[in-house]
């Protein structure tokens, strides 16, 4: 009895707790204050050398220091930089860049052509721990006939040339000169770097937070805002508990699951943009799979309408190749494949399958058996893949799905290496830019988990090797577009793998935050942000 | 004792000897490895792969690996990350600060708490006040970490503004209060669990010992109740206590992942969490060799204070 009255009065206690949280007292949620712009990663930046890092955290940091020649617009044009003029000989072989006078790096050096060239040594730099350096590699020599112009002479006519080395950043020479490759990877320059770029890291606290200043040497108009404040969080509801208290400016992709609640947080607007991941479905050609009519069945009688509606919440947007659909490059004219079940089964019928009395398609005696593959981390696939393995059951394919690590997934004892057919579920962050050599040339086939190529689902087509090689020689951008255009042709026709969405992602901006905005692209210059 | 301690050492090298072996070997065979997160990416060529896979020695068999590394150990040099390029200890070091401040909060508070709990608990058994500790012990014990956590996030720091939601200092301002207030949530998160736990160990401890005959000897020969209490009964009944304290000393140093990523706490454990799953061997390596030296160390002080509590226990 007694016992009973004292569990009541805890009991009350605690609805007292609860209920004062419910009707107490609310405190307005403040901001940073004015001049000073907050966001919040979620790793602890590895390295803030352009050339060194590995984590997404580190670029997302490292973005507001450094500066290439070419840069993009949050519209995606291209634009100069720190070069003020581009000019590319006929044969594509030789591209010269005017720097724009004036320019200095935040410690007060000018910046000159020497630095440009010294990028190029970094990069290809076989000692230093190098993990970005794609294109650098196509550079035979580079020239610097005055400090204020550089000449890349090119092994081969390279037309992402820009993308990949244009707008690379530019590191400077006088703080790296004399330094040995194992001096460069432990160098203090990893975590304060010096760039050209509108702002300067004046404090990095590990795990907390990284605090970048205005650079006063900037070349382009003075920053609006005083400092900006990288916080370092790794919990996602954290995150949200910190916009919402006013200690952020911007809360970059809001999980989807808490969409609705920031919605209703008072003074703060979202910003919904695409991003340039893909989800996909790869299907391993082995064995059934090496049959295009079969990857194609697959393709009608996968059901991405409902995956985009019920799983992703509508944070997501139909793909139809690799190109993303608010990109230069993307063929609008393409439309993917409507989810056909019945078209599906003619296919597998004119491939030669008869349907067995399970229901299951067989050929040759052997059945129609493509199991289902995703990470076990990401709830969204392993619900995609139940709806994917529904889908193609009723189609008269045998799956079964597995949800497992990302380490198994890809390991060498996973489904990519066993020599059976597979349909793998994940993701590809392919960029906004056009080149996919390693996912769809057969000369990146990886021989096994640790090899060489991302094309693991085996995709061979003679047309398709030469189309990459073409695109990557032709410099005349009308030129260069009509094969990319192809290109998505042939990934359309012959269904390398099942795009299943692109990404959406949504920012959530503060009320006192001017001039920021986010697209597939990325943002507007930071300079021209400010918070009142 | 000196030849007890001395041969508890021996064995403690020995044993941590065995599980770097044990540890580097699990590590390197697991899948994956630290090039996966360069796998998936496109601007990272397989061919920059090959080349960052030779630099780091991945053509090596792990064993041979694993010699470099423990000779290096020997000599005092711990390596450096694969991901930041920097020595390892300089990682741990300026982490050091930040899980000793937040654990030895913690730690401190759980002590305060739990014993003056626990014995009250203990000398006024099925009274309200026990029962009333008992539900809150178990309460707190059945409450997971990340959710305590957020609704006191939500409630002191988000409606309340009384606190701030996460962080170790404000940007600019290192000074003490600052600290103490970012201390708070996330100390009173990992103090908690503790606190119930001990409380009600040494409650179940003190109802062992209330019934001894020294205990009623004692009160016969006319002791004051609060010297019984001190001398006589919570002496002994702190053995057990001794016990789960030494084994959890470890975390002082390792950090509370949990807490730490709610609260954005600039720890130990987020350290070695995010080198887990980057697979920096090296700071992987630094971790369980910390955390398995304090645990026998833990072991071994909790051992020795065993003497001090209880003068009738002899190590030969």
């Amino acid at each position: 009895m007694r016992h009973r009255k004292v569990i009541r009065q805890a009991l009350i206690l605690l609805g007292g707790c609860g209920l004062l949280a419910l009707v107490g007292p609310r405190f307005a949620a403040a901001v940073p204050a004015p001049g000073t712009f907050a966001l919040v990663v979620s790793d602890n930046p590895d390295n803030l050398n352009p050339y060194l890092h590995s984590l997404l955290a580190s670029q997302q940091v490292y973005g507001f220091v450094f500066d290439s020649l070419y840069r993009v617009d949050e519209r995606g044009r291209w634009e100069p930089a720190l070069a003020a003029g581009e000019h590319v000989s006929a044969d594509g072989l030789t591209w010269t860049y005017t720097l724009r006078p004036g320019v200095r790096w935040s410690d007060g050096e000018p910046l000159t052509s020497a630095d440009v060239k010294y990028t190029w040594q970094l990069a290809t730099d076989t000692g230093v721990h190098i993990s970005y350096a794609t294109g650098f590699d196509r550079i035979a020599s580079v020239a610097t006939p005055t400090p204020a112009t550089v000449v890349f002479h090119l092994k081969a006519p390279y037309a992402p040339f820009r993308e990949q080395v244009a707008g690379a950043p530019i590191v400077p020479r006088h703080l790296f000169a004399g330094l040995s490759a194992d001096e460069i990877n432990r160098s203090p320059f990893n975590r304060r770097p010096v760039g050209t770029g509108p702002f300067a890291v004046s404090e990095f606290v590990a795990d907390d937070h990284v605090t970048l200043r205005a650079n006063p040497y900037y070349w382009g108009p003075r920053p609006k805002l005083r400092q900006i404040v990288v916080r370092i969080v790794p919990d996602q509801n954290t995150q949200v508990n910190l916009l919402r208290a006013g200690d952020l400016s911007v809360l970059q992709g809001v999980p989807p699951a808490r969409l609705d609640e920031v919605r209703r947080f008072p003074g703060i607007t979202l910003q919904r943009y695409l991003t340039s991941t893909y989800a996909l479905v790869q299907l391993d050609e082995y064995q059934f799979l090496r049959d295009v009519r079969v990857r194609q069945a697959l393709d009608f009688a996968t059901p991405k309408a409902p995956i985009i509606k019920d799983v992703m919440r509508g944070q997501a947007a139909p793909a139809v190749s690799d190109m993303v659909p608010d990109g230069p490059w993307a063929d609008r004219g393409l439309a993917p494949r409507p989810y056909d079940p019945e078209r599906a089964r003619g296919l597998l019928r004119a491939a030669g399958f008869v349907r067995g009395a399970d229901g299951s398609f067989t050929k040759d005696g052997a059945r129609l058996e493509v199991p289902l593959w995703t990470v076990s981390t990401r709830l969204y696939f392993v619900q995609a893949m139940q709806i994917i393995a529904q889908a193609w059951r009723a189609a008269g394919v045998a799956t079964d799905t597995h949800a497992v690590s990302s380490a198994a997934l890809f390991g060498q004892n996973g489904p990519q290496w066993n020599g059976r057919d597979a349909a793998l579920i994940f993701s590809w962050s392919q960029g906004v830019f056009p080149e996919n050599r390693i996912n769809w040339s057969s000369a990146y086939i990886p021989a096994d988990a640790n090899g060489a190529g991302e094309n693991a689902e085996r995709y061979r087509n003679p047309e398709m090797d030469a189309l990459l090689d073409q695109a990557d020689a032709a410099v005349d951008p009308a030129r260069r577009l009509e094969i990319y255009r192809r290109i998505q042709a042939l990934e359309q026709r012959d269904v390398p793998v099942i795009f299943l969405f692109w990404y959406v992602n949504t920012d959530a901006v503060a009320a006192n935050v001017h001039g920021y905005v986010a697209t597939t692209f990325g943002t507007t210059p930071p300079e021209t942000w400010s918070t009142r | 004792m000196t030849r007890y301690v001395l041969q508890r050492a021996a064995q403690a090298v020995a044993l941590l000897a065995l599980v770097s072996l044990v540890g580097y070997a699990i590590m390197n065979l697991a899948p994956g490895g630290p090039l996966a997160v360069y796998m998936h990416n496109p601007q990272v060529t397989p061919e920059r792969i090959a080349i960052l896979r030779h630099q780091l020695g991945f053509d090596r068999p792990w064993y041979a690996r694993y010699v470099v590394w423990a000779g290096a150990l020997l000599r005092g040099q711990w390596g450096d990350s694969y991901y930041t390029g920097r020595p390892v200890l300089a990682m741990i070091g300026e982490r050091l600060p930040a899980t000793l401040a937040l654990m030895l909060s913690a730690f401190g508070l759980a002590i305060a708490l739990a014993i003056p709990l626990g014995t009250f608990a203990a000398t006024h058994k099925y009274s309200w006040g026990d029962t009333a500790l008992s539900f809150g012990s178990f309460f707190a014990w059945a409450m997971p970490t990340f959710w305590f956590g957020l609704m006191l996030q939500l409630l002191f720091a988000v409606r309340w503004r009384l606190l701030p939601v996460a962080g170790m200092h404000e940007v600019g301002n290192a000074s003490l209060p600052d600290l103490a207030r970012h201390l708070v949530l996330p100390a009173l998160v990992l103090g908690l669990g503790s606190i119930a736990s001990w409380s009600r160990y040494l409650r179940s401890s003190l109802l062992d010992v209330l019934s001894q005959d020294y205990v009623r000897t004692a009160r016969a020969k006319g002791l004051p109740e609060a010297r019984v209490r001190r001398r006589h009964m919570l002496r002994n009944a702190l053995i057990p206590i001794a016990t789960l304290i030494g084994l959890d000393l470890h975390a002082l140093v390792g950090g509370a992942v949990i807490t730490e990523s709610i609260f954005g706490w600039p720890g130990m454990g987020r350290l070695f969490l995010e080198a887990l799953n980057n697979r920096d061997y090296p700071v992987q390596m630094a971790g369980l060799m910390m955390s398995a030296a304090l645990l026998v160390a833990g072991n071994l002080m909790a051992d020795l204070a065993y003497v001090a509590l209880d003068p009738r226990i002899r190590y030969q």
